[in-house]
Order: structure tokens, then C-alpha cells, then sequence
């Protein structure tokens, strides 16, 4: 199946920062979620993907072309939000909205109001009287109006109640539940992508660590809790058994992805499921201690 | 690439129109009082002030709200956004003649002010080219650092522009060149001139905002 995005080893180098050699594709059908820390990258990949930057090495193919060659078919294609609002905010929604359909050849009207009903949008405030949460909805609307087959939203939870939080997640997956479109999801709140990401990409400090079917990864890494004297055996007997740890007087808590061997050598040492949260605390900083 | 062109102009545009009534209002006291104070060339001062307004205007909205990223990210292109931002910034200097000339058409008909008089093709004229010329000179300018940075280049660059022209003009003076040249000699060279000007500027600022982060 061709894949509606795919970067081969992309960088990008900024002063104090290198996105490094990334690569990952995404097929039609699913979520990818990327998770990092602040200054990860993954608002620069967004950017680099919606040809806001351009990549230093490396080649970004969108639906099998660059954006190079057919830019404006491609945009045609993607739906964006992004983490904050890019809105001339003197205008009523409607006006704004009327800017922006006609620059797609596939807008909807009727789609758009729909989702401007569903999410109890004002339609005679000006965008500037809007909540920063309202903005992230209209933003959204307005992304998911055109018949997109690639959906970009950087953050856009970020800003939002747990209500619509879960309103915008579900209608994501009703939106790729055809099989055609695709999502690509930063945040930082991770238990959004525990709830509908396929894939998850991970990024610490320009570096990719891994894209992997969300499952994998939370069947591949556990976290492991246990005393001081466990720890010391642990890496005693191997390192590479911990990705990161934290510890204190009591003991210490860390992420494995060798959960087998651990469970084999230390039977008596606590493995219990590890949120993306944890994994992304534990494998983006090597060792805190409190 | 032509409905895109009309949206990013007719955007433009949109945005212009807010500030019509303070324009209208800043070109009737500028004519008013430079035209009592005997000072020349109201409608060329008006022109030239209110496109430079409105133009930059539209820059700094955009900066502000961060629409430059809006519009990169839609189905367009970095080359129709530049020719778009260029084109509606020549209508704002047609639309700021026509207002102009009109405020001073009415002022004529009115007994505010005696000394006013209607402006003359030469004024609009030039009005024209000293207005286009100023916003090719700015425009590189703010597609290669955007509005907030322009801020503090623009006043340089309309000093450049200022003085190369008072600095041609003093050349010309000094070396004794004979400019009797015929009316169409004139109009060629200054087309060609400001073509050549026109056509650079665009090319520049094509050049600059591709490579530009946003």
C-alpha cells in the first residue's frame, strides 16, 4: 500500500538543534502519534512536513510526490492545526471560514457545520472573543472540512477540557475509520494517544528513537519498580536491562525493554504496565536522582 | 493558480477595507491643511502616505496574527502569495489616487477650504511612482524577515530610496546633463525604469520568502 506520508532520513539544523536523520512512514488508515519532550522536535517535523522549513538532507514524499513538484495538489489533501492559533481573530467564524474554502477544491459547507454545531461553536462572536479552546475547535473544523486524506494537528488538545478532549479524539477516529485518511498527532498529553494512536513515534532531542504500533511498545517496555538493592543488581548484572531510572531512599522506579530477562534473573521485582507517560519520562532522560 | 490568486488578493482587500474611513479622513486633513499652508503637492502626500499605510498595514496584521503560516500551509504557493501581496499593493495605490483626487474633488465643490484645487494627471502620476517605488522597496524586505523586523529596516530603506533619488537628481544637476528629451522619451524611460524596478523587487522578494522559515 503507498503511504500517504514518508520521510526518508530527514534533517534539519537549527542553531542549538538538529532534527537527525529521521525516517518513518505512515499508511492510509492510521493514527501516528509523536511524543517527546518540549524541544524534542516534533513541531519541526510538522513544520518540515507542511513545507514550512525545509529539510537540510533527506526527501518528504506526501501521497508518492514532493511537495516540490505538486504543492498545491498535495495541500489540497492535508488538513493542519497547529498549536496555536493562525486566525485573522477581527472576523466572525463564517467570514474566516469563507477565506479559507477557496483555496480547496473539495470544501464542504455542509461538513463544516456540522462540526461547528457539534462543538457549540458562536457563530456572531469574532474569532478574537473565542476561547483558546474554541480556536483549537474552529481550527479543527475547518481542518476536517475539505475532505483531507492526511490529517497534521501539532498540540491540539493542548489547550482543551477533558470533554472535548474526548470529542475531538473520537471524531479523529471516525475520520480515518474508512481506511483512507490518515492522522498525525503531536502532544504532550500522551494518554490521548494511549486512547487512539496507532503507531507511536518518539523523539528526544532532535533524535528518533523509535515508531512502533502502539502495542509493541507497551508490550516491549515495562516499568520495574523495586528497592535501592535491586537496582544496584540490576545494573550490576546488566545496564542495558534499564532505559532510565529514577531512584530515592526508598527505592527506585525505571522503564526495561528486556521485561523476560528481568522477570527471569530478579523473579521478586515488580513489572507492571508502563504508560507512554512513564516511558517517555524514563527513555528521554537517562537517570534522575531525587 | 487563478482562484487562489483572486482569494489571496480579495483577502487583501478584505482586510484593507477596515481601514477606509481613517484613510479618507487623513487625506482630507492632509489636503486641507497642506494646500492652506501653501505647501505643494497634497494629493502626491496623501497618495503616497495612505498606500504606504494600508500596505504595511496588511503586513503587520498578518505578522501579528501569524496568518503568513495560515496561508503557506493552504493550497497555494509561496510564488502566488508574493505576486498576490504585490498586486493588491499596486491596487491600493490605484484605489488611493482615485480616494484622494475624490476627497480634493469634493473639498473643491465644498466651502471648507479655498485654496484647495483638484489634483492634476502629473500629481496622480506621480503619486503613482513614488508610491509603487517606496513598496518595492519594502516588500523584499518584509518577505525576508517578516513585519516585526521590517519595522525597523523600512525607515532605512525609504531613506535609501529617498536619497539615491535626490542623489541622481543632484548628479544630474552637477555634470550639467541635458535632459531635453521628448514627452514619449520620457515615458519610455520611466516605464522601462520602473518595470525594471518592479520587476526586480518581485524577483527578490520571490527569492528571499522561499527560503524563509515560518
Amino acid at each position: 500500500m503507498e503511504p500517504l506520508l514518508e520521510l526518508n532520513q530527514v534533517t534539519k539544523t537549527f542553531s542549538g538543534f538538529t532534527l537527525n536523520n529521521l525516517s518513518l512512514r505512515l499508511e492510509p488508515g492510521f493514527i501516528l502519534g509523536c511524543i517527546g519532550p518540549n524541544g524534542s522536535g516534533k513541531t519541526t517535523l510538522i513544520r518540515l512536513i507542511m513545507h514550512l522549513i525545509q529539510p537540510d538532507t533527506g526527501s518528504i514524499h506526501l501521497f508518492g510526490t514532493s511537495m516540490d513538484a505538486q504543492e498545491r495538489s498535495v495541500k489540497d489533501r492535508i488538513g493542519f492545526v497547529y498549536d496555536e492559533p493562525c486566525l485573522y481573530e477581527d472576523v466572525l467564524p463564517f467570514v474566516m471560514k469563507n477565506m479559507v474554502k477557496q483555496f480547496y477544491s473539495r470544501w464542504d459547507d455542509q461538513e463544516f457545520f456540522r462540526y461547528f454545531e457539534l462543538f457549540e461553536l458562536p457563530s456572531d462572536k469574532a474569532l478574537k472573543h473565542f476561547s483558546q479552546g474554541m480556536k483549537m475547535k474552529y481550527m479543527t473544523a475547518l481542518a476536517l472540512s475539505h475532505h483531507a486524506q492526511l490529517i497534521i494537528l501539532d498540540e491540539p488538545t493542548s489547550g482543551l477540557d477533558p470533554v472535548s478532549r474526548h470529542e475531538i479524539l473520537e471524531l479523529l477516529q471516525a475520520y480515518i475509520s474508512d481506511g483512507d485518511a490518515s492522522v498525525l498527532f503531536s502532544t504532550h498529553i500522551t494518554s490521548d494517544l494511549e486512547r487512539i494512536a496507532d503507531y507511536i513515534c518518539l523523539l528526544d532531542h532532535g533524535n528518533h528513537r523509535f515508531t512502533l504500533p502502539k502495542d509493541e511498545v507497551l508490550d516491549r517496555y515495562k516499568l520495574v519498580i523495586g528497592s535501592l538493592e535491586d537496582l544496584a543488581a540490576i545494573l550490576q548484572n546488566s545496564t542495558a536491562f534499564l532505559c532510565g531510572y529514577t531512584k530515592n531512599s526508598f527505592g527506585f522506579e525505571g522503564v526495561t525493554d528486556a521485561p523476560e530477562q528481568i522477570k527471569n534473573d530478579f523473579p521478586h521485582i515488580a513489572l507492571e504496565h508502563c504508560s507512554l507517560d512513564n516511558l517517555m519520562l524514563y527513555l528521554t532522560k537517562r537517570s534522575l536522582n531525587i | 493558480m487563478k482562484t487562489t490568486l483572486i482569494a489571496l488578493v480579495y483577502k487583501d482587500m478584505l482586510l484593507q477595507k477596515r481601514t477606509v474611513f481613517f484613510l479618507l479622513f487623513f487625506m482630507l486633513m492632509l489636503i486641507v491643511s497642506m494646500s492652506g499652508s501653501g505647501m505643494s503637492s497634497p494629493y502626491v502626500t496623501a497618495t503616497v502616505g495612505a498606500s504606504l499605510f494600508w500596505t504595511m498595514s496588511v503586513c503587520s496584521y498578518e505578522g501579528f496574527y501569524k496568518m503568513e503560516k495560515l496561508f503557506a500551509s493552504l493550497p497555494t504557493t509561496r510564488l502566488e502569495m508574493v505576486l498576490a501581496r504585490y498586486l493588491s499593493s499596486l491596487g491600493v495605490i490605484l484605489v488611493s489616487i482615485l480616494l484622494s483626487t475624490s476627497v480634493g474633488w469634493i473639498v473643491t465643490l465644498l466651502p471648507i477650504s479655498s485654496s484647495v484645487v483638484p489634483a492634476t494627471i502629473i500629481e496622480a502620476v506621480t503619486a503613482f511612482l513614488i508610491a509603487s517605488i517606496l513598496v518595492f522597496g519594502y516588500l523584499p524586505i518584509y518577505f525576508k524577515v517578516g513585519y516585526l523586523r521590517s519595522r525597523m529596516l523600512n525607515i532605512a530603506v525609504f531613506a535609501v530610496i529617498g536619497l539615491v533619488i535626490a542623489g541622481l537628481s543632484l548628479l544630474i544637476d552637477a555634470l550639467g546633463i541635458n535632459l531635453t528629451v521628448t514627452p514619449l522619451v520620457w515615458v519610455l524611460l520611466i516605464l522601462i525604469l520602473w518595470t525594471a524596478l518592479g520587476l526586480g523587487s518581485f524577483l527578490l522578494a520571490v527569492r528571499f520568502f522561499h527560503s524563509r522559515a515560518l
